[in-house]
Formats: structure tokens, sequence, C-alpha cells
């Protein structure tokens, strides 16, 4: 018996010209730069730059995501990779855009019959500066980049052996 | 003297922080609204090609990125001193209305509607879009992501990607449309014009149907008599894309319109030692402080303001729409700033009338859509309405394009010092001494400024780590009372 191929979205989250809000890009830019070639075509990779119900509208028609983003907890060393699922998120008002949280959009999602994935794994990597207009990383952050890659990749792997 | 907190603000993009600070006799006796201010914009610009700005300008914000993108090209028109064919202003314009659809509606639905729909008394989890849904039915959300469908269908087959359009460069555009897409396109405009219709019957119904609500946007507590401004074309009615701004007075008089180009003869900023953000007043009335009148240069810049500036609307039934709105709130001007939400749906009906009417356009398919620019670029300025206020770009360049100087004034930062006073108004008249501060009380205070829709995003997609709604409370010592926490 051959068993369904689960269809995976791997997303970089935020905004690649506001320093460390950059990282989630940079971290699937890299998987895709060192080890795309590698990677089961039922994987897709993109960047994206909002949160909220047009997060939520992209996550359609797939069974299983891995986001990546900044998060800035201030309780952890900048640089920090943290594993996640949406129930370490607050329920509401957290990653709003302009509109809704994210659990909110996809319980509204599903509620109207949307294919959202069953499984959502968030790697956040603790940032220090969030305010600044620049395309680079802060230090800190930028050696957090290939490791974040690497824990996502072993994410992967996980999931596919299981 | 007591000091209250609201910090993060709930359901603002961003993390602006409200303080309200207590006298001995329990009765405000100031506010603050603080906004943490996004560094470096100029700087990361300069020694860029300026047409790369309406690229680079989208990414400032992830929430109006199609009106950076606007803004950006028409001030890099005016850098390369070129005017796009006929064909190009309305693609562009097309593109902006199909925007403005999906924004409008998003926000009604999601953002500012859950106070009406729910009420402000509801507790905080449900005033969201998944209490609107559970209130008003199911269907009308499905109706809500097909309206998000469709404006993003129309922004992508003009501006090349779903998010952040790509192609506005000086002197019009990289590409047109197909007869096929433009067939398209009407049809989702119809479509538009119906659920714009239903919307404005829905907030009819729930809010104009209710009397409270009606009592509440008509009363003293959410009013300032300020300036409004607003984006107007050749006849003075309201425009997104084009024109100049208008400018009327308290009383309802035109005082003036401005050309982009000339906004530094009408725009200036005033500075207050407890922000960094600067408040944007009138330069001919003068900055007189945090006050109404028309002695006083504090201006507003919304749906509202827009429809106060102009002499109408360009489409017929919004015209209509327009009309009922005044003759219901009084006449013209229109102060009351929580009918800033009913302004929005008249735009919502206008964007999805102009939407059939650029795509009905005999011009809208031909591929006439670029001027190749000829002249020296030296200095340029652009200006959009973008859902939440006036949109200002200010490019300088040398003689190869490459920018020297770029200025930006934002939506929602001219609307800085009327949502301060707006926010001081609502706790003044809320909280007064010996009152037990609650929840919803703290709303009512939130959504004086909520009716603006302000945004401050841009590291909005990284995740927070704790929640934000904290309401501290210290008496006149500095020692803490008491401290209200909502998903802390």
């Amino acid at each position: 018996m051959v068993s369904k191929v689960m269809k995976t979205i791997l997303l970089g989250l935020g905004n690649p010209i506001l320093r460390d809000d950059g990282v989630g890009w940079q971290v699937v830019q890299a998987i895709e730069e060192h080890f795309g070639k590698n990677l089961p075509p039922e994987i897709e990779i993109d960047c994206f730059p909002l949160g909220g119900i047009s997060l939520m509208e992209r996550l359609i028609g797939y069974d299983r995501a891995i986001l990546v983003d900044a998060i800035q907890t201030k309780q952890s060393p900048p640089g920090t990779i943290s594993r996640l699922t949406l129930d370490d998120l607050p329920s509401i008002h957290a990653n709003a855009i302009h509109d809704a949280a994210l659990k909110d959009a996809l319980e509204f999602g599903r509620k109207l019959g949307a294919e959202l994935p069953q499984e959502i794994v968030i790697y956040a990597i603790e940032a220090v500066d969030l305010w600044e207009f620049d395309e680079k990383l802060s230090p800190q952050l930028e050696t957090s980049v290939m490791p974040a890659a690497r824990a996502v990749l072993a994410e992967i792997d996980n999931w596919r052996n299981s | 003297m007591q000091r209250l907190s609201i910090d993060p603000i709930t359901r603002l993009e961003g993390h602006g922080k409200i303080e309200i600070f207590l006298n001995e006799d329990g009765n405000v006796a100031n506010t603050y609204f603080q906004i943490p201010e996004l560094r470096g914009f100029e700087r990361f610009c300069v020694g860029r090609p300026v047409e790369e700005m309406p690229l680079l300008t989208n990414r400032i914000c992830g929430v109006c990125p199609e009106a950076h993108h606007m803004a950006a090209a028409k001030a890099a028109d005016a850098v390369y001193h070129v005017d796009p064919p006929r064909p190009a202003k309305l693609l562009r314009e097309l593109l902006y209305s199909g925007f403005y659809f999906t924004d409008h509606t998003t926000h009604f639905y999601a953002l500012g509607g859950p106070d009406f729909v729910m009420g402000p008394d509801a507790p905080v989890a449900e005033r969201n879009i998944l209490g609107v849904i559970h209130k008003v039915g199911l269907e009308i959300g499905g109706k809500v992501i097909q309206a998000r469908k469709y404006g993003h269908t129309i922004v992508e087959y003009i501006g090349g990607r779903k998010v952040h359009p790509c192609t506005s460069i000086p002197g019009g555009l990289t590409k047109g449309i197909t007869e096929e897409q433009r067939q398209e396109i009407e049809k989702m405009g119809h479509w538009a014009i119906e659920f714009a219709q239903f919307t404005l019957n829905l907030f009819n119904e729930i809010v104009l149907g209710n009397k409270a609500y009606v009592d509440l946007i008509l009363g003293d507590i959410y009013t300032h008599r300020t300036y409004s401004i607003g984006l107007v074309d050749e006849n003075n009615k309201v425009n997104f894309y084009d024109g100049n701004v208008s400018v009327v007075s308290p009383d309802g008089e035109r005082i003036g319109k401005y050309a982009p180009s000339e906004y530094t003869d009408w725009i200036a900023e005033h500075v207050e030692p407890w922000t960094y953000l600067k408040f944007p007043y009138l330069k001919k009335v003068g900055w007189k402080g945090f006050v109404d009148g028309k002695d006083s240069g504090v201006y507003f810049a919304t749906p509202l303001s827009r429809l106060n500036a102009a002499d109408g609307m360009a489409t017929p039934r919004a015209q209509e729409e327009y009309e009922k709105f005044y003759s219901v709130l009084g006449g013209k001007p229109v102060h009351q700033r929580l009918a800033i939400h009913w302004a929005r749906l008249i735009e919502l009906l206008y964007a999805a009338e102009r939407i059939v009417e650029l795509a009905t356009d005999p011009e809208i398919t031909s591929d006439n859509f670029h001027k190749i620019p000829t002249e020296t670029p030296t200095e340029g300025v652009g200006i959009v309405e973008a859902p939440r206020g006036t949109l200002t770009h200010h490019y300088k360049t040398d003689e190869r394009g490459v920018v020297t100087m770029a200025n930006l004034i934002v939506g929602t930062t001219n609307n800085y010092a009327p949502i301060s006073m707006s926010i001081n108004k609502a706790a003044t008249s809320l909280i007064k001494g010996g009152t037990v501060v609650t929840e919803p009380m703290l709303n009512m205070v939130e959504m004086a400024f909520r009716a603006y829709d302000p945004c401050f995003g841009c590291a909005t997609h990284s995740l927070p780590g704790q929640m934000p709604l904290e309401v501290t409370i210290r008496d006149a010592d500095g020692n803490l009372v008491e401290v209200l926490k909502q998903y802390c």
C-alpha cells in the first residue's frame, strides 16, 4: 500500500528590510541554497511578509507547515532558536497583521471549510533589533541562520521517517 | 498621581502604548500615546536608484504595500518629469481600487467592526472575526474570503504579484492586462458592488438600527472639530490615486488645495519631548497645541476626512450613500470620529464601482502603458490616499537618478495629534473619580483610536513573547494598587 504524500510548506516570515525581522527569510533562503536539491518534491519553500488572515490563506492546501520567524521574548539570549507550536502562542493578538491572530485566522479558515495544515511547527529565533531598516541581521543572529536551517531540515527528516 | 497603562494596544499593528495618568481625585490628569519609531529609512534609501523605490518602499509595511508602491511610483514619475500615458494611470488606479476593496473589507469585518457587531461591552476574546461570524453567520465569512481573493487577483493581474506589486516604474507600468483578464476583473467588480452594498446594509441594521450605537457615535466623547484633508479629483470628488489634497476647516470651508509638490508649504511637523514621532499640522494655521477648533492646525486624514474634504463621490451608488451619510449625521462636515467606520464602507462601495468603471474603459487593455523618461531626474513628490490617510513620498536624486534624500509622511502619522486628542477625551469622559476601571471602559478608550485604523507596523510578523494588554494602577505615591492583565 502506498501512503499518501504529505504536502508540506516551509515559509520564512517577516520583513526582509527590517534587520532581524528578516531572519525567517534568511533561514529558508539558506535551506533552498544549500539543501534545495536534496529536498523531496512535496516540500514547497517560500518567503512571506504577512501574518493573520493572509498567512492563513497562504497555508491553504497543505497538510503540514513549518514557519520560521523572529521572536522577541527578551527572556532568551539573542539568536536562541525555539521550536514552538500554535499552543505556545497567545490565543489572540499574537502575530496579528491588521486583522486577526494566526490561531484565530486558522480557526476562521477551518470553519469556512478551508483545507489547512493539521500540523504547524514554528521555528522562532530571538531577535535583537526589529526597528531599524537594514537588510543585514544583527551579528548575534547571523550565526543562528545555519543552525536554524539544520533544525528545520531535521524536522523535515523526522516527518518523512515517521 | 495614579497611572493607568494599556500596553500594547489590542489589535493594533506594532507596539503602541497608552498611558493614562490620574490625579489624586481619580480623574484623568493626562494621557500619552507613544509609538516606537522605525529608524533609518532615509539612510536605507539614499544611494539607491529611484526606480527601485516602488519595490523597496512597499516592503516598509505588510499592511498597505500597494499604497507605498503607488506613492513611490508617482514620486519617481515626478523625479523624472514624466507623465505616464492615460492607460498606465487607469491600470494603476484599477490595481489600487482592488487593494482598497480588500483592505476596507478586512478592516470592517476583522478589526473595527467587532466593536459594533459584538458591542463594546463584549469580552475581549469575542471582539474579533470569529465573534463576528458567529453572530452574523458563516456564509458572510465566506464572502469576506471571496472579497479578499478578488482584490488580490486584481492586484496580481496588474501588479505582477498578489503581495508587493512590482510593475510600476517611472513613466507607467512594465505590463498591461489581457482582454480575458479585463473581463474577469469586470465580473469581480460587479460582485464587489453587491458585496459592498450588502456590507452597508449590515452596518445599517446592526449599527444604525441600534439607538445605543447611534448615541455613541453622535455623542461628545468621540467628537473633535479639527481640519479635514483628502485627495480630490478635478471635480472635487474623492479620489484615492490622483489629484490635489483638499483642506477643509472645521466649519466646512475649503481653505485651499495643494498639489503634491506644494506639500511643504502646507504641512509642518511639531515635536514633543515625550515621543520620537513628530506631529504634522497645517502650517498656514499654526500649531496651537492638542486642541480643536479653527485656530488650531491639527487635522485628520481618514475615510471620514476624505468625505469631508470632498464635494462628493465620483460614482453614483457611493454618491447616494454619501448624501444619506450627511443627512443622517446632520450635515457637513462630520466630526464624530466613530463615523469613520461608516465612511470607510462608503469608500468600499466607491472602490467597487470604480473597479467596474475602470475595467470597462476602452483604453484599459491598451499596450500604451509606458512612456520612456527622457529628462534628467531631479526631485519629485507623489501623493496617494492610503486607506489610513494621505501618504506622501518625497525624493531628491542626483543627475543619475540615485536617491540623495527621501522623506515620507505616512497615513497614520498625519493622525498622531488627533488620535492623541481622542484618547485623552475618551479617557477624561469615561474615567472619573471613584469609578472602577473595567475592561469595557478601557475598550471604549481604545475605540477612540481604533476608528482611525492606526498602523505602525513593519516588524509585526515577529512573534510577540507576551500578551499585549496590561493595565497598571498606581496611587499618588507610585505604589502599585492593582494590575489588570489579559492574556499575559
